[in-house]
């Protein structure tokens, strides 16, 4: 058997998805602009053929790499550039909100150029305390949270910059239904992953929770999403600062994502897979 | 350090305490003001600022670090810690009593991390963790622990070793081996000018004579046998070099194939498995067998065993296994408490998280 490389496949991959999802974003500027009351039907097409392109990519990696592809941070990134455009997708659907694909279609194709930018040799080894049931749920679920908790951030900022700095927020305006939609959804998926992790941590390690860097910082995004819905609660979504906090808790969670593997606290983490 | 029972008297207090504040009607106020948004946010944030310290600096264990190094361990954060019990506990019963299932997801999702956060707070001092250092045929008894292990056999599985390719003039390598270098029998190899057909594989294999065969007994290197061709200055496809390249095994040393001022050689190759078949006693009780494997613990007595390493400098031919034991009794609570947020998760996702709080709201 020819052993198939699988990086040689991305770089091929790469192009079309683009393409696709740079021609669905110009022909859903165009059907914007011109203010049509008919939904982007050809443009919606075009993104999700590129993001179904990917994510065939993502299980012709599965299969040749005899595992789930979700170990390194590079694996990962995949998952989110192919999830967040269906937040995108589903949102300008639900709440007409078609300016969300804008931000969900370009956050995914900058980790996707990230990807091309830093070649990782795929490998198809996974140590002994990843190979669990709960490897899948734990890391898919996630993903599923922080491509949703993505994209209500970036809805919030869209209509953030459309309100004038002191009015009052119009809570009902589909720009903020939809962050706050999102992080609600985002925020169970966020929860069921840390609770999935857990758990898992009890079978792999002995003890569900160490103080681990990650776990610390996981922990820190989900309190700062409590926050959030608190603040947003509280002020019946008509002030920017439970907005600010939705931004905040979003940095919050891109620290634990990607941060924690460059602050001091990283020595002793246990959750570096890098190989 | 015994706390038991006092850890359970301290955790009745606390939630006699909140029980008290919530139904006794003098202390309606105070209870309403500590239940509040704004106290919800105060506590999470204090408790949360404190966090941040730690997800940043390398904490330790050592009582006599400085606060920063060891936050968990501090005064500071205990109180942290009762704050948020004393407010989201109160918080959780201020609707004790949902009249409907779509109404019971406040009390869910509050009760559920309650009960989480002081299960974890409360049975800290009871979690007993202890390293069994076994050796092959020896029996261990440790203190606390209620039985007697031995290790009847360590066993350790590889994932397919990777050729690499080095400069044995230089020293350098050229190619560290990767996935497309994995050892697998019928498999064509890339490399450099040459093609590289990969004809036998042994997983384990010594040394008989010139050549290498199979060893069923697990322990030794794995070995291939290659055929390495490349074009000559015409152009034409020649056989470069042929031979066996293995790791290390027991008396065995590794070995490569020559092509030029090339090396062709195995890397050490990745764990994919490793556990303990051990035997245990309870007491005077008979003999169990059993394995303990990563993921795969073993449970007996109230105690668990986790699978923890090994001697890795001698890899499958380790006669040395770490066992993690870990005993928990709080651990049913934390699980109770899992499970309901877990509930209450699910029932945010069919209700949304309004369903519960607002009078009439879908």
């Amino acid at each position: 058997m020819m052993s198939a490389n699988v990086w040689h496949v991305f770089e091929i991959v790469f192009w079309p998805v683009i393409g696709a999802w740079a021609a669905g974003l110009v022909l859903l500027a165009v059907n914007l602009l011109h203010k049509t009351r008919k939904s982007p039907l050809i443009a919606n097409i075009l993104l999700a053929s590129g993001t179904l392109m990917l994510a065939a990519f993502i299980g012709y990696m599965w299969v040749q790499l005899e595992r789930p592809p979700m170990r390194t941070l590079g694996e990962t990134r995949l998952w989110y550039s192919a999830l967040i455009p269906f937040c995108g997708l589903a949102v300008g659907m639900r709440w007409r909100f078609h300016w969300l694909n804008f931000y969900t279609v370009l956050t995914a194709a900058l980790f996707l150029f990230i990807n091309y930018l830093m070649p990782e040799t795929h490998d198809r080894t996974l140590m002994p305390a990843l190979q669990s049931p709960w490897f899948i749920p734990h890391v898919v679920v996630y993903m599923i949270g922080y491509a949703l908790l993505g994209a209500s951030s970036l809805a919030a900022f869209h209509s953030l910059l459309k309100t004038r700095k002191f009015a009052a927020l119009d809570p009902g305006e589909g720009g903020f239904m939809a962050a706050h939609k999102l992080a609600e959804l985002g925020f169970i998926f966020l929860t069921a992953g840390l609770l999935f992790g857990g758990l898992w941590a009890k079978t792999a390690w002995g003890h569900y929770w160490t103080w681990d860097p990650k776990e610390t910082w996981a922990l820190l995004t989900f309190f700062s999403y409590l926050v959030f819905f608190h603040l947003h609660f509280r002020s019946h979504g008509r002030t920017r600062g439970a907005y600010v906090f939705l931004a905040v808790s979003f940095i919050v969670l891109l620290l634990c994502w990607f941060g924690v593997n460059y602050l001091p606290a990283a020595r002793s983490s246990v959750h570096t897979y890098q190989g | 350090m015994n706390v038991w029972p006092y850890n359970l008297f301290l955790a009745c207090a606390l939630v006699a305490a909140l029980v008290l504040i919530r139904f006794v009607p003098g202390l309606r106020a105070p209870g309403k003001f500590l239940s509040g948004v704004p106290m919800a946010v105060t506590a999470t944030i204090f408790l949360g600022a404190l966090g941040v310290f730690s997800g940043i600096l390398p904490q330790t264990g050592d009582p006599s670090a400085p606060w920063y190094y060891r936050i968990t361990s501090t005064g500071i954060f205990a109180v942290s810690v009762v704050f948020f019990l004393l407010t989201l506990g109160l918080a959780a019963l201020k609707r004790p009593f949902p009249k409907s299932l779509k109404k019971a997801g406040y009390l869910l999702n509050h009760a559920g991390l309650w009960i989480i956060v002081a299960g974890m707070t409360f049975g800290a001092g009871d979690i007993q963790r202890q390293k069994i250092e076994l050796k092959k045929g020896v029996a261990i008894a440790q203190p606390d622990v209620p039985f007697e292990i031995t290790l009847l056999d360590f066993e350790l599985h590889e994932y397919p070793a990777k050729l690499m390719l080095f400069d044995h003039y230089s020293g350098v390598f050229v190619h560290p081996g990767d996935f497309s270098t994995e050892l697998q029998a019928g498999k064509t190899i890339s490399l450099m000018q040459w093609k590289i057909a990969v004809e036998t594989v042994y997983p384990s294999a010594s040394k008989s004579n010139k050549d290498y065969i199979s060893d069923p007994s697990g322990k030794g290197g794995q070995a291939a046998y290659i055929k390495v061709h490349g074009k000559d200055i015409s152009g034409e496809t020649k056989l470069a070099a042929e031979g066996w390249v293995a790791q290390s095994g027991p008396g065995a040393m590794p070995k490569g194939v020559v092509a030029g001022r090339y090396m062709l050689a195995v890397s050490r190759s990745q764990p994919k498995l490793f556990r303990s078949v051990i035997e245990y006693r309870i007491a005077n009780g008979p003999k169990t067998k059993s394995y303990i494997e990563v993921n795969k613990p073993l449970a007996a007595e109230g105690w668990d065993l986790y699978q923890s390493s090994y001697d890795s400098s001698m890899g499958k031919h380790s006669d040395v296994s770490v066992l993690d034991a870990v005993r928990d009794p709080w651990l049913p609570v934390v699980y109770t408490g899992i499970f309901i947020l877990l509930a209450g998760m699910l029932h945010m996702f069919v209700f949304g998280s309004r369903a519960s709080i607002k009078k009439g709201a879908a």
